[in-house]
């Protein structure tokens, strides 16, 4: 992982989802971050197909990824395969969830 | 689609219950008779009011995410909200002073926005992209939102010229109860409470056999076929099953103010079923109505309403800045409060009726912490 793509996954920890009070990264929700100068790709999932948030999380991770320096377009791709399943989360999330 | 289709109908709803429960509170001499004026009113405000405004409002957002397809005309939802927000009043009122022109033209005006409203959830699920039974579960909630007030006028007209039964009545209300609010609650109850507490893995069999169960014994209370009243007891038990199987696999562990809404609704349900096997009706229309109903609708109201507020009012500033969460737009402690007095009063209502006061404190303090969501 490069450092611009460290530094999205950082930004990208400023996304939260409203419902669990979580950022996606924790939730496990990010598959993978390229960023190669202009453009920088995310592909990510929900927690749940039909989820009423992919319109709102998909928008809010495409804004926080412009504010990186020489990003000119961001493209966020929305998958359901795999699925996401709680094995996903991270100790952190896990713990903020009651389970830790 | 606009935030002032669903808050419309909530808001109105809201007044309805607020309007229903003071009636109550002020003439519980009513419930003595199945036929006074003003538990007609009553039920018709908080059933047709409060249960089925906040229902079709909820469809609206609802249905898209079930479906995974939009809305093919939202805004079709504007004359059913005029329809059914104007046609209530005059029919209730109808039922105050005695006066069957008011009734028929309330209830006439009302049966016209559903009938706007099943045929644009028909032209909607014609579209689906995705079906489940939770779909299933809206389109017999959307056929039986007709089929209940055509019961209704048919008995307001036999009523006026002829052929009337009171037998009849038992249809409407079957209709209403079972096929509206019992499937719609859990029905929907199970994609709610398993997206709020994040449940994950539980497959929808069980709902899938709680819509036969459930049609299958509406059909027998209709008839009156003593296994109507077996298989209710089935499809509250199933539900209840449903319920702790989403619970045991929630990845959010502690339950919010929504989904123990819920579970206290559920136990009401149960109760006004034991209610209803030792002959109790009146007892156990009082706990479905205030303890399931109420209980249960003012709970999803209070995660639904700061849900469409943060998608209009925060959505587009996530990722920019820090934006409150959803727990934070709801004053938690009125909801709890709210629902401690609804429940209280609900629970004793059958043999106190002062207790009609505590629900209607309770739901004054619902709409106190409904309109802080507004303002937050």
């Amino acid at each position: 992982m490069n450092p611009l793509e460290e530094q999205a996954r950082h930004l990208l920890t400023q996304v939260y989802d409203p419902e669990l009070g979580l950022d996606v990264v924790n939730l496990g929700l990010i598959y993978d971050i390229r960023v190669e100068p202009p453009a920088a790709h995310v592909q990510m999932t929900l927690t749940t197909p039909g989820c009423p948030l992919h319109e709102s999380m998909q928008e809010a991770v495409r804004r926080a990824l412009s504010g990186l320096p020489g990003i000119e377009a961001v493209t966020v791709e929305l998958v359901w395969s795999p699925p996401w399943t709680p094995a996903r989360l991270s100790p952190e999330a896990r713990k903020a969830l009651g389970w830790g | 689609m606009p935030l002032s289709l669903p808050l419309g109908f909530f808001g109105l709803a809201t007044g309805f219950l607020l309007w229903g429960l003071l009636l109550l509170a002020l003439h519980p001499q009513a419930l003595q008779a199945a036929r006074h004026p003003v538990l007609l009113a009553v039920s018709h405000l908080l059933f047709l009011g409060f249960g089925v405004g906040v229902l079709v409002g909820a469809m609206h957002p609802l249905v898209p995410v079930v479906l995974e397809s939009p809305l093919p005309h939202p805004s079709w939802g504007y004359p059913t909200l005029a329809l059914w927000g104007a046609g209530l009043p005059l029919q209730a009122w109808g039922f105050l002073e005695a006066e069957p022109r008011w009734i028929a033209l309330g209830g006439g005006l009302v049966l016209l926005g559903l009938l706007l409203f099943t045929a644009h959830m028909a032209l909607a699920f014609r579209r689906a992209s995705r079906w489940s039974p939770v779909a299933t579960a809206l389109a017999w909630v959307s056929f039986y939102l007709v089929l209940t007030p055509l019961l209704g006028m048919l008995q307001a007209l036999t009523l006026r010229y002829g052929f009337y039964d009171p037998e009849r009545m038992l249809w409407h209300v079957l209709a209403g109860l079972v096929g509206v609010f019992l499937v719609s609650v859990l029905g929907v109850g199970h994609k709610l409470v398993s997206m709020f507490t994040l449940s994950h893995g539980v497959d929808e069999s069980v709902l899938g056999l709680l819509l036969w169960v459930l049609n299958l014994s509406l059909l027998g209370l209709a008839l009156k076929q003593p296994m109507g009243l077996g298989l209710l007891a089935v499809g509250v038990g199933l539900a209840c099953y449903d319920t702790f199987r989403i619970l045991r696999h929630r990845v959010k562990r502690a339950l919010d103010v929504g989904v123990r809404h819920y579970l206290a609704g559920l136990a009401f349900l149960g109760l006004a079923l034991l209610a209803l096997l030792a002959g109790q009706t009146l007892w156990a229309g009082l706990w479905f109505g205030l303890g399931f109903l109420a209980l249960i609708v003012s709970g999803m109201l209070y995660k639904i309403v700061p849900f469409l507020v943060w998608t209009y009012r925060y959505a587009p500033r996530v990722g920019l800045e820090t934006v409150p969460a959803l727990k934070a737009m709801l004053p938690e402690k009125a909801a709890n409060w709210a629902g401690m007095l609804l429940g209280v009063g609900a629970l004793l209502a059958p043999f106190w009726p002062p207790a009609f006061w505590l629900c209607l404190a309770g739901g004054l303090l619902c709409a106190y912490a409904l309109e802080e969501v507004l303002r937050s």
